[in-house]
């Protein structure tokens, strides 16, 4: 499309005035602090104003990766990523496919579905506290129909703690997804289906062999997104058990800010935050080249 | 479809129905009800309905306040990151420059960065800057990480837009700048009332900045306010709840206002490469 | 259309002026000298509902009036993690409040050798009236070692013992509160027989796991321990020490708590034993106003007072109590008028008058020892409490206060929490010995 050139210095200081207080906020609000991130990554401070920073090389690295802490951490991010994504995507495209049918009521259901989606996640993550915790609506529940054997401290229970959230950031999700694949789904024009129906496919048959490949894209992009988001997961566990007890349910998110906060260990803290970065960055990565690669 | 395929799913959906709104339920019910009651019978309907409990969290645990500093803080970030994301857009789908290309990307680069990743750094800004509880900073920081997918959305959404009013309006004698605020502003409205609900919302839910940022209690957004109830009055269980529900309130009322540009939104970020 | 877009821009224009005003704004606290008005700034743990804090708040008022140009701020948090944070953002940036308190006494010689702490010696000399009256255990405490000077006002102090309800021991057959471990662990059954909680703990505010870890230790190994501890003279890992870590295990074991203490927080746990759910609960003089309160506590009248029972084994120790005590700490930074002013808050609001009305309002203890208490005003369980606390021969607060690293505080009652989750006495024990093998690399 034809674009408009910088012939007269009229344009040329209106193209700077107007890219002007992008540019400052950015640079300085994200790309400022992302290099200090990077910078204090490599650095030792304690966190008390005026005291001196010091240079120390990899050595935070070495400390973030032999920590029992971030351990625990990256193995419960392991979790919440692989159990978010098992769990997301089939579970979102079943249910965008039986919400495309259209069925009666299906606005409602999409509406409760998609709901938990635009609660802040320290709110959602409070809920399910009072739902979880030893004296709370889950365990009242499983007493009154007889399934008490089953009464535990979901959150504190080292096999069931981490789990538990990960079980909440599902629910939370699943709308978000769902409807990302409903828009997907609409893509896919009716004379497929009808096609499809004029040879004889059955309901299944046409899901798996017809409706998912067409998806693929919307799915990979799903998945990705899922990753990526799984890894940033804070308001939750925050709000839930604050990485709790004994750190048996952080994730490096709540890790760091622990780290940074509790603790003062800052270059530590950076660290971690790399770390997450590093995570991030290549997830995104990956996830372009796949998509294009996919793209046929 | 057979009849066998229909209660299937009508039984998928209303199981996954009974888990999505199990706990949305229960807060909602106990948010009426006494402590005891909340404990002693937690799925039935109150006896009397206690609206105090909402009395209480609105004033007596501060949730009004909370409920202003979030809207004045969610709003503040929007008007201000529409116009500046506006303005850089129009610039980078219409103008050709040698910077173009890199400018693009370099905004791109941006959506890769977490938040978490940058919190010792600007820790030390405010500590170092002096600051703590200054609002027009968070606000900031709120744009600044909401830039990259605002500009991207609507430069591709003005992309799409047909040239020739711009051309007539060039030809007329407009300048830039008239042709910014009185043409591609008002086309450009399905975009910006995208990016508006969802960094809306996304300030709205927002508690790790503000963890970092604000210490005042009297200027905290209700996401961290609703947590700082919980420390602190951790088992008044109604008006805890209540305190839930009215946070959860606004975004609720706005998904259900606005529901398909959230949804397209959504599809708009995801979709287009 | 128009008219909205000029009122974005106009807002925008207004937010914009509001920063630049915003950052002179909040670099202006407390550090104006040539200005009439001086600000003064409080970050301490006097917030909430209770009578102290209404007391305090008084104070503040009659100090406003007293100083019609002086602006108070009270950014008291009653949370402990809010207020943890909050500390941790004006240390960060070097911003202190003039009054706050910083828990510990090893760690704080990083604060002093940055100026962020005041000498309050000198002070305390000149106006002996005032700095004569503290007693000479509370102002040792704040007198670090390697360090001139003492750095903190005391200003809460009392005994930490075992509140219990005197109906329950004795529908469950307890004639008197146990005097010895075994007595206590027999106590226990007792209780366990009646279907009573024996001891409400809060285990996920990890604060209650470290104050029970606290007792027996004082109990075991005496206060003086703690320092041994603190100065690397003994180690976590020492036979004694993780002792002190298994008897918290036995009490699990025993049953001595809700199932899920882990799982609840302090709060919840207070409800349990006001409620008459819980026979017992350790805490200090912070909750007896709670407690005589019938309206809080239905089951008030029942409530009473006892140290915590010490190990037959170790007689010596009969007298180590653990008591609390917290400081009012003032910034090194202040300077002038701003100095003055803030010390004559400080010394309306530990001063002997105020104590009397702490104490016979309150239930809230100054540690003074000329305080002219009017015990009829007083409640009998706030008398208790001082009685038995003026038996104390050792005193400890929490064991990591004469440990130089601020991240002990945490580690060892996260430590503690993770004995209520299976962990054993010596994989705890370890573990709080790593943070500091770690900590010297």
């Amino acid at each position: 499309m034809h674009m408009i050139k910088l012939k007269n210095n009229n344009a040329r200081f209106f193209v700077f005035l107007f890219m002007l207080p992008s540019l400052v906020i950015y640079l300085l609000f994200q790309i400022l602090p992302l290099a200090g991130a990077l910078y204090f990554s490599v650095m030792d401070w304690n966190g008390i104003a005026g005291s001196p920073v010091t240079f120390v090389g990899g050595k935070n690295f070495l400390e973030v990766f032999q920590n029992k802490d971030f351990l625990i951490a990256l193995k419960n991010m392991g979790t919440m990523v692989i159990f978010s994504v098992l769990f997301h995507t089939p579970i979102a495209l079943l249910t965008a496919v039986v919400i495309n049918t259209k069925c009666k009521g299906y606005r409602m259901f999409k509406a409760l579905f998609f709901v938990p989606t635009v609660f802040p996640l320290s709110a959602a993550g409070l809920m399910w506290y009072f739902v979880f915790m030893p004296t709370g609506a889950f365990n009242s529940l499983l007493s009154t129909v007889g399934l008490g054997g089953f009464v535990t401290p979901w959150l504190v229970n080292q096999s069931t703690a981490m789990n538990t959230i990960v079980f909440v950031n599902i629910w939370a999700g699943i709308g978000y997804y769902m409807v990302i694949i409903l828009a997907g789904l609409t893509t896919i024009p009716e004379e497929v289906h009808e096609a499809a129906a004029i040879d004889g496919a059955g309901i299944v048959k046409k899901f798996f062999w017809l409706t998912v490949p067409m998806l693929k894209s919307t799915l990979t992009m799903c998945i990705v997104m899922d990753i990526i988001g799984s890894v940033k997961v804070f308001d939750l566990v925050f709000a839930m058990t604050g990485g709790g007890p004994n750190g048996l349910t952080n994730l490096p998110t709540t890790l760091l800010y622990n780290e940074t906060f509790k603790y003062k260990h800052m270059g530590l803290g950076s660290a971690i935050g790399v770390v997450i970065l590093a995570i991030c960055l290549a997830g995104t990565l990956i996830s372009n080249a796949v998509v294009k690669h996919k793209s046929d | 479809m057979k009849k066998t395929k229909i209660i299937l799913m009508y039984l998928f959906l209303f199981i996954m129905a009974a888990i999505f709104a199990m706990p949305m339920l229960f807060t909602l019910l106990s948010s009426v009800k006494t402590k005891i009651e909340i404990f002693s019978e937690p799925f039935a309907l109150p006896k009397i309905i206690q609206w105090k409990n909402y009395v209480e969290a609105w004033n007596g645990a501060n949730m009004s306040r909370y409920f202003i500093n979030s809207l004045i803080q969610a709003g503040a970030t929007v008007i201000i990151l529409v116009l500046v994301a506006s303005m850089a857009a129009y610039v980078l789908s219409r103008f050709s420059f040698r910077a173009n290309q890199f400018l693009v990307i370099f905004f791109m680069l941006g959506m890769m960065v977490p938040m978490h990743t940058v919190i010792v750094p600007i820790s030390y800004i405010i500590g170092n800057l002096k600051l703590t509880n200054n609002i027009p900073a968070l606000i900031l920081v709120y744009v600044a990480f909401g830039l990259p997918f605002s500009i991207l959305v609507i430069t591709n959404f003005m992309r799409s837009i047909n040239r020739s009013l711009e051309e007539a309006a060039l030809i007329d004698g407009a300048t830039y700048f008239q042709i910014y605020y009185k043409i591609m502003l008002p086309l450009t409205v399905p975009a910006i009332s995208t990016v508006s609900i969802f960094n809306f919302l996304g300030a709205w839910n927002n508690i790790l900045f503000p963890l970092l940022f604000i210490n005042d209690k009297s200027l905290k957004p209700i996401a961290l306010g609703l947590l700082n109830f919980n420390g602190e009055r951790g088992s008044e269980y109604g008006p805890l709840m209540a305190a839930i529900m009215i946070t959860v309130a606004v975004p609720m009322l706005l998904y259900l206002l606005f529901q398909e540009k959230v949804e397209s939104g959504l599809a708009a970020g995801s979709v287009k490469e | 259309m128009k008219l909205k877009k000029w009122t974005a821009l106009a807002l925008a224009g207004v937010l914009a002026a509001g920063m630049l005003t915003g950052c002179n704004a909040s670099g202006d606290n407390g550090k104006t000298e040539s200005d009439e008005k001086v600000t003064i700034r409080l970050l301490t743990r006097m917030a909430g509902t209770s009578t102290q804090v209404s007391i305090f708040n008084d104070v503040l008022e009659e100090f406003k009036e007293k100083y019609p140009h002086v602006t108070i701020i009270d950014d008291s948090q009653s949370d402990e993690g809010a207020f943890n944070n909050m500390l941790s953002t004006c240390i960060a940036s070097g911003d202190m409040p003039h009054i706050f308190r910083i828990q510990g006494v090893a760690n704080l010689s990083d604060y002093i050798d940055n100026g962020l702490l005041l000498d309050v010696s000198p002070y305390l000399a000149e106006d002996s009236e005032w700095g004569g009256g503290f007693s000479e255990g509370s102002l040792a405490y704040y007198q670090v070692p390697g360090y001139e000077g003492t750095y903190a006002v005391p200003m809460e102090s009392g005994l930490i013992g075992v509140y219990y309800n005197r109906e329950l021991f004795s529908q469950a057959g307890i004639e008197t509160f146990p005097k010895t471990w075994d007595e206590l662990l027999e106590a226990i059954d007792k209780l366990n027989a009646i279907g009573t909680i024996p001891i409400a703990i809060g285990a996920q505010s990890t604060y209650m796991a470290g104050h029970l870890h606290d007792q027996i230790f004082y109990k075991w190994v005496g206060t003086e321990a703690a320092k041994a501890l603190g100065s690397r003279a003994m180690n976590w890992t020492d036979e004694e020490v993780v002792q002190t870590l298994q008897y918290v295990k036995d009490l699990i074991d025993a049953n001595a708590f809700d199932q899920s203490a882990a799982g609840i927080t302090a709060d919840v746990a207070g409800a349990q034993f006001q409620q008459g759910q819980a026979a017992m609960m350790i805490t200090g003089p912070w909750s007896i106003s709670k407690f005589t309160d019938v309206e809080q506590t239905p089951v008030a009248e029942h409530i009473d007072v006892e140290k915590f029972p010490y190990f037959k084994e170790k007689p010596e120790f009969k007298l180590d109590d653990m008591q609390i005590l917290s400081p009012y700490m003032i910034s090194g930074k202040l300077e002038g008028e701003e100095l003055e002013l803030t010390i004559e808050l400080v010394k309306m609001l530990t001063n002997k008058e105020i104590a009397k009305r702490y104490a016979e309002e309150a239930a809230f203890l100054i540690p003074r020892t000329d305080i002219d208490l009017d015990e009829s005003k007083c409640t009998e369980l706030f008398i208790k409490n001082m009685e038995i606390g003026s038996t104390s021969k050792g005193i400890g607060v929490d064991v990591f206060d004469f440990d130089p690293l601020s991240s002990m505080q945490d580690r060892t009652r996260n430590s503690i929490l993770s004995i209520f989750v299976n962990a054993t006495a010596e994989e705890a024990a370890a573990e709080i010995q790593a943070e500091i093998d770690n900590a010297y690399d």
